[in-house]
């Protein structure tokens, strides 16, 4: 199993971006074909060269025979099928690491620009900041409380390609599997081939442990088939679900630009607020900066901002996730930023208490919203 | 075969790598190393031992299989694997030099934060980026010798069922027949297809860095 460490260090790493049903597919991988192969079926063909014999003398026959018989044998055959199958995740992986490298660079522009604002004085710091951060709000994919990246848009799509490469794989191989050697291991096969003189007996080795594990690994074949299946009409139910409760509890109080946090009850873990009032107001090393001096109506802000991140999904019933509090400063300063994204009610007196006000902010880290 | 020693070395050079050297580097262990390992190492294991001669003659047929493999399939593998690896040590070398450089000013009174100085990922520029493509370059040289020693020594990429062997002590012609040709066969083609694959992804990264520098000049111009 130490040899398979390569790649099992790699699918580590998937297995903590992936989804409920992709975790299980994983954990069938590591422990239902790598193992046992590593483990039980290697074993099993130790000798399939060495014990394969043939009724006759003649030199050169045997090898020929097993040869013809076997052009590859079934655990180098499992070998490169885990392999295949794994590779789509990997190149899935691959492009989730990119997106968390864009969104580290992200940040550290928005520090930059924090830091050399914070030199010239706070006039322009507000519009700058907004203007960074509408341009990188398409962007963001990470969710930094719980530390997992959110599938959607380009990454999404990836994911779901990778699932479906994974399946034509998987395809491929018990078709393969079935077109080279069917499905049972014959204790007897006849072959003639040069230099044998005649058609000549050959007589497998162990071959009833080699079926009961190529029925083993068949099985597990086709199970990890049905999970992939399951884990795409999972994803492709849920994005036909959304579309249609998006384009029916469409709101007209939903600013341009912040499609992705339109109120949707069944995100499940999507509690942002909106976006670009997000990124105004947040700096990237966490720490709440308020662009108004009064420190009362910040203080304020910072506790319904924590509260509202949670159950943003729960205000769906027409109100938005929106983040209203008492400020004493003039909106003006505020609306300059994002002047056309906010609605008039932003900026009202009431303060409202948001359901979740006990509840923890602590994000859920085991699965990815879609 | 230990290969994770060679993990450890790569992994640290593999942060100051660019995208595509990070894609390598999976390929490499996981469609190469890994194959070698787990793979190709069984289907050669007895291949001495199944080499069969049809001749009684004492030492004919260890004579035959010294002239036939010269050097084993496996054998040149690592050698090849560990060859295409090595250049990457160029590179960890020039971050360890930088490294000991600043420790050395921070010792002679600079303010450099220790800490971040273990973390910090260099960025390809300079003189490393003239150590890094020197590395690729290196790397690419080595992948085709390789594929051409291979491609010379075994008469093309197909391992024959039967070969013929007249080398003394055998008393004539004798016929000896290779254990496994087409599995053989099809795990050198495929440990080839692989090297092509990172020969293209080693030339991409070259074109990259050298049009990364370009463009930067370019700019720097206007």
């Amino acid at each position: 199993m130490g040899e398979w460490s390569f790649l099992g260090d790699f699918l580590e790493k998937v297995h903590k971006h992936s989804t409920v049903v992709g975790k299980v597919w994983l954990t069938v991988l590591f422990i239902f074909r790598m193992l046992v192969l590593g483990t039980a079926a290697e074993s099993s063909w130790g000798d399939e060269q060495s014990d394969f014999m043939c009724d006759t003398q003649q030199p050169g026959c045997e090898n020929v025979c097993y040869d013809k018989a076997f052009p590859i044998s079934h655990v180098r055959f499992w070998v490169l099928q885990i392999i295949f199958v794994s590779t789509p995740s990997l190149v899935y992986m691959g492009h989730a690491m990119h997106t968390v490298r864009m969104e580290e660079k992200r940040k550290m522009k928005e520090a930059e620009i924090e830091a050399r604002e914070n030199k010239n004085g706070g006039d322009t710091y507000y519009q700058q900041k907004c203007s960074v951060a509408e341009k990188e709000t398409k962007l963001s994919g990470w969710d930094e409380a719980g530390g997992q990246i959110i599938l959607r848009g380009s990454l999404l799509n990836t994911y779901v390609y990778s699932i479906l490469i994974r399946t034509a794989m998987e395809v491929a191989f018990i078709v393969g599997q079935y077109v080279l050697y069917g499905i049972f291991l014959e204790t007897l096969y006849i072959c003639q081939r040069a230099p044998c003189p005649h058609p000549v007996n050959c007589y497998v080795s162990r071959p009833t442990e080699k079926n009961v594990f190529i029925v083993f690994m068949l099985a597990v074949a086709v199970l990890s088939l049905f999970l992939s299946l399951a884990e795409l009409y999972h994803l492709g139910w849920k994005k036909a679900k959304e579309r249609c409760s998006r384009s029916y509890k469409a709101s007209p109080n939903t600013a341009p630009g912040r499609l992705e946090s339109a109120p949707q009850a069944d995100r499940a873990q999507m509690y942002t607020p909106p976006p670009d009032f997000n990124q105004c107001l947040s700096s990237p090393n966490g720490k709440f900066i308020s662009p108004f001096s009064n420190k009362m109506a910040s203080q304020q802000n910072t506790a319904n901002f924590a509260t509202e991140r949670v159950h943003g999904q729960e205000d769906a019933a027409g109100e938005g996730p929106f983040i209203k509090s008492s400020y004493v400063e003039s909106p003006e300063v505020a609306s300059e930023c994002a002047a056309p994204a906010f609605p008039e009610n932003y900026f009202n007196e009431k303060r409202r208490l948001s359901k979740a006000s006990r509840a923890s902010s602590k994000a859920r880290s085991d699965d990815l919203s879609v | 075969m230990d290969w994770g020693t060679l993990q450890v070395v790569l992994g640290g050079v593999n942060k100051h790598s660019t995208s595509i050297g990070k894609i390598w580097l999976t390929v490499l262990f996981i469609f190469r190393i890994m194959i070698l390992v787990v793979a190709a190492e069984r289907v050669w294991g007895d291949e001495q031992q199944d080499f069969v001669c049809n001749t009684l003659q004492p030492g004919c047929r260890n004579v035959c299989y010294d002239h036939f493999f010269p050097i084993s399939h496996i054998r040149l593998w690592a050698l090849q694997l560990i060859f295409v690896s090595t250049p990457a040590l160029l590179v960890a070398m020039h971050v360890a030099y930088t490294r000991h450089e600043k420790k050395r000013r921070f010792r002679n009174g600079e303010k450099i934060d220790i800490e971040e100085l273990k973390n910090q990922r260099l960025h390809i520029r300079g003189p490393l980026w003239w150590t890094y493509t020197s590395s690729i370059f290196f790397r690419i040289i080595f992948e085709a010798v390789f594929m051409y020693i291979f491609y010379y020594m075994y008469d093309g990429y197909q391992m024959p069922r039967l070969v013929k062997c007249d080398a003394w002590p055998c008393p004539n012609t004798v016929d000896c027949f290779v254990s496994r040709p087409t599995e053989k066969t099809t795990f050198t083609i495929f440990m080839l297809a692989v090297s092509g694959i990172c020969m293209m992804l080693n030339l991409a990264e070259l074109c990259y860095l050298v049009i990364k520098v370009c463009t930067k000049e370019s700019g720097k111009a206007a």
